[in-house]
């Protein structure tokens, strides 16, 4: 008998939605048992269903629950799992759960407590990164003194960058594009930090000009050794949040993707980095990159890499959890091109505002990979992030993937809430994206082109013939009206 | 009897024609005969003029959602009998325009308002975002405090428009 795989045999997913289903897919194929936590007001969600067992967790909020470390760790214990994975947001990147799990005798899926310390925090994991050679952006660091902060700030030059040093997710960023904004842009930033991660502290570096967002995939063993799975670029954003990510780049040349390729695993050697992480660099138009940050977890883009690497990234963090050497670099490929789109809730005509609203009909394209934590009839509630599933698609080329992307979105029907499928049709399908010619501000470049195309008065009859026809007093009283009245025309009331 | 229905801002007018050899129907004027084409390939088939248009519709009362020729579409079916009772909005009061929380509130009970001016903050989904007085005015009524939750459509916050108006 050969020895177990993992050194564990049932796993806690501390999380919900997408990335919950998705890892308990992996979990099963595997051959691992599976535990679920939800709130009591998402009992019918399709994770709590596919898990061997779900744990019903107290909280006031649905959220409030999902950050309850002491209540998720007695879970685990309850249930018998020997390990946790925390999936993406949530507790993912919070080093005091990832200590909980551990002091409570249980693996952790992902790097340790220190790791996650040093890259969460912006400031360190910038000093970190510069220290050991990976080039960064200029930067001014906090004071206490907000007038000093915005002298040093304006030394860099405009227009800068204000973030806040915990920061992530777009929250507590601001453009200063001259001296007179900077101390009220300042001072907004700091409360937006203080308020969403609890430290004021906000630091400053240049803002680059039609940057790219490219990121790298890293595995590190923990001992010192790393591999990279190649990059992604996810460019495409709208409020600093990505919306479509792609694998390869059609940025970089075999040469650049390289160099910063190796920038990535460097850092994860250095950091004596554990399990999955994610390097993100911008890339500016002249062709130099700086860090960003790194993700000290899976991140909701990784199917694009599993697509063109042909590896279960999920069964990768669980090997790498249970001790196992990584593969070796070079046998690490990329095959073809990946794109995933990210379907929200929200309305991209009203600054994409999230929408709620009940899911009363989904039909997905057949063929391609779509992850979503989705059931029919699901409530989508302002409880959660707008994000309902990803539709995920292969091509030989990056031409091929496009045209697969938009036929499988046009063939995808979501309705009774308000989603972003359309508006993703005309971002695949236009003609600067299928160039290439990408950059953060991709989405405001291109706002006009982007809008939805007026209907045409065919599409409009169409469209208004077949809502009668779905409605279910209109359709009967069009076509199987009473006997006597069968000739006659007219509606009735 | 004519029956309006709502489509991205525009009012089409439908009515029956005949049902009898074959449904026509009138559609802003003009005429078409149309057949339930039954279900094709998974998707509901409507018969519109002899040529086959696959559509996926799901109804939500008086609204029916819409796939169609690759596009998500929302109709609006009024029951005619309804029709006196919508002409309620055009209000002075600031409305939620989605369920979630109150962040903070800039105005208080008394101050005048421009049209515009952002009366109090809220966030939904993790997402903050301002909300302005609709029309320029006084603040009557603050009806929700700060951390309280809302459900769409409530009111948060009552104007009191400016006199004259």
């Amino acid at each position: 008998m050969t020895a177990p795989r993992f050194a564990f045999t049932k796993v806690l997913v501390a999380n919900r939605g997408e990335i919950a289903c998705r890892i308990i897919d992996t979990l099963h194929r595997v051959g691992l048992d599976s535990v679920a936590i939800c709130h009591p007001l998402d009992h019918r969600a399709r994770h709590a269903a596919m898990a061997g067992a779900t744990h019903i967790l107290a909280g006031e909020t649905p959220v409030a629950a999902h950050l309850d470390i002491g209540q998720i760790v007695e879970a685990a214990r309850r249930s018998g799992a020997d390990a946790v994975h925390p999936g993406y947001g949530f507790l993912s990147e919070n080093a005091t759960f990832a200590r909980a799990v551990q002091d409570a005798g249980l693996i952790f899926i992902g790097p340790d407590p220190d790791s996650i310390r040093l890259m969460g925090d912006k400031i360190q994991s910038r000093d970190f990164a510069q220290a050991h050679g990976v080039p960064v952006a200029p930067s001014a660091l906090p004071t206490g003194d907000l007038n000093a902060f915005a002298d040093a700030a304006s030394a860099i030059g405009f227009p800068l960058l204000i973030k806040a040093a915990a920061g992530g997710g777009g929250k507590g960023m601001n453009i200063v594009r001259s001296r007179e904004e900077m101390a009220g842009l300042a001072q907004l930033a700091q409360s937006e930090a203080q308020r969403y991660f609890g430290d004021g502290r906000i630091y400053a570096e240049r803002y680059i000009e039609r940057p790219r967002h490219i990121e790298v995939q890293v595995f590190g063993d923990g001992r010192g050794g790393a591999i990279h799975l190649f990059e992604r670029e996810c460019s495409v954003q709208r409020r600093f949040q990505k919306i479509v990510e792609e694998a390869p780049s059609a940025g970089l040349s075999d040469a650049l993707r390289q160099r910063i390729c190796e920038a990535a695993v460097m850092l994860a050697r250095a950091a004596r980095y554990q399990n999955a992480g994610t390097v993100e660099f911008v890339l500016a138009p002249d062709g130099q990159f700086y860090f960003l940050e790194m993700n000290t977890r899976l991140q909701v883009e990784h199917p694009v890499t599993e697509m063109i690497t042909g590896l279960d990234l999920v069964e990768l963090q669980l090997a790498v959890a249970s001790g196992a050497a990584l593969p070796a670099q070079e046998t690490i490929e990329h095959r073809g091109h990946a794109i995933e789109c990210r379907i929200c809730a929200e309305n991209p005509e009203q600054d994409f505002m999230p929408e709620t609203g009940r899911v009363l009909h989904l039909a997905v394209a057949e063929g391609v990979r779509f992850d979503s934590g989705l059931v029919a009839g699901q409530q989508v509630t302002a409880n959660f992030d707008p994000m309902l599933a990803k539709l995920v698609v292969h091509g030989e080329t990056r031409a091929a993937a496009i045209d697969r992307t938009c036929e499988a979105l046009r063939r995808t029907a979501l309705l009774g809430v308000t989603t972003n499928i359309d508006y993703l049709v005309r971002v695949v399908g236009h003609a600067a994206f299928r160039d290439g010619q990408l950059h953060t501000g991709f989405l405001q470049e291109h706002a006009e082109a982007l809008k939805p195309a007026p209907l045409g008065e065919d599409e409009r009859a169409r469209a208004i013939l077949a809502a009668a026809f779905a409605h279910a007093d209109l359709h009967r009283q069009l076509l199987a009206p009473p006997a006597p009245y069968g000739a006659m025309a007219g509606w009735r009331n | 009897m004519l029956l309006s229905l709502h489509l991205a801002g525009t009012t089409h007018d439908l009515d029956i024609v005949a049902r009898q050899p074959a449904l026509l129907v009138r559609l802003d004027g003009r005429i078409h005969a149309i057949a339930d084409g039954g279900i094709r390939d998974g998707r509901r088939t409507i018969v519109v003029d002899g040529h086959a248009v696959g559509y996926a519709a799901a109804q939500d009362q008086n609204i029916v959602h819409l796939h169609l020729d690759g596009r998500t579409l929302r109709v609006e079916i009024p029951d005619p009998r309804d029709a006196a009772a919508g002409a309620m909005s055009g209000t002075n009061d600031i409305v939620a325009p989605m369920p979630g929380t109150v962040v903070g509130i800039l105005r208080q009970p008394g101050d005048v308002v421009a049209a515009g001016d952002i009366v109090l903050t809220i966030e939904s989904m993790k997402l903050q975002m301002n909300l302005g007085a609709p029309r320029a005015g006084t603040v009557a009524r603050l009806a929700v405090q700060p951390n309280a939750t809302f459900n769409k459509g409530e009111t948060l916050v009552v104007i009191a428009a400016e006199s004259g108006k």
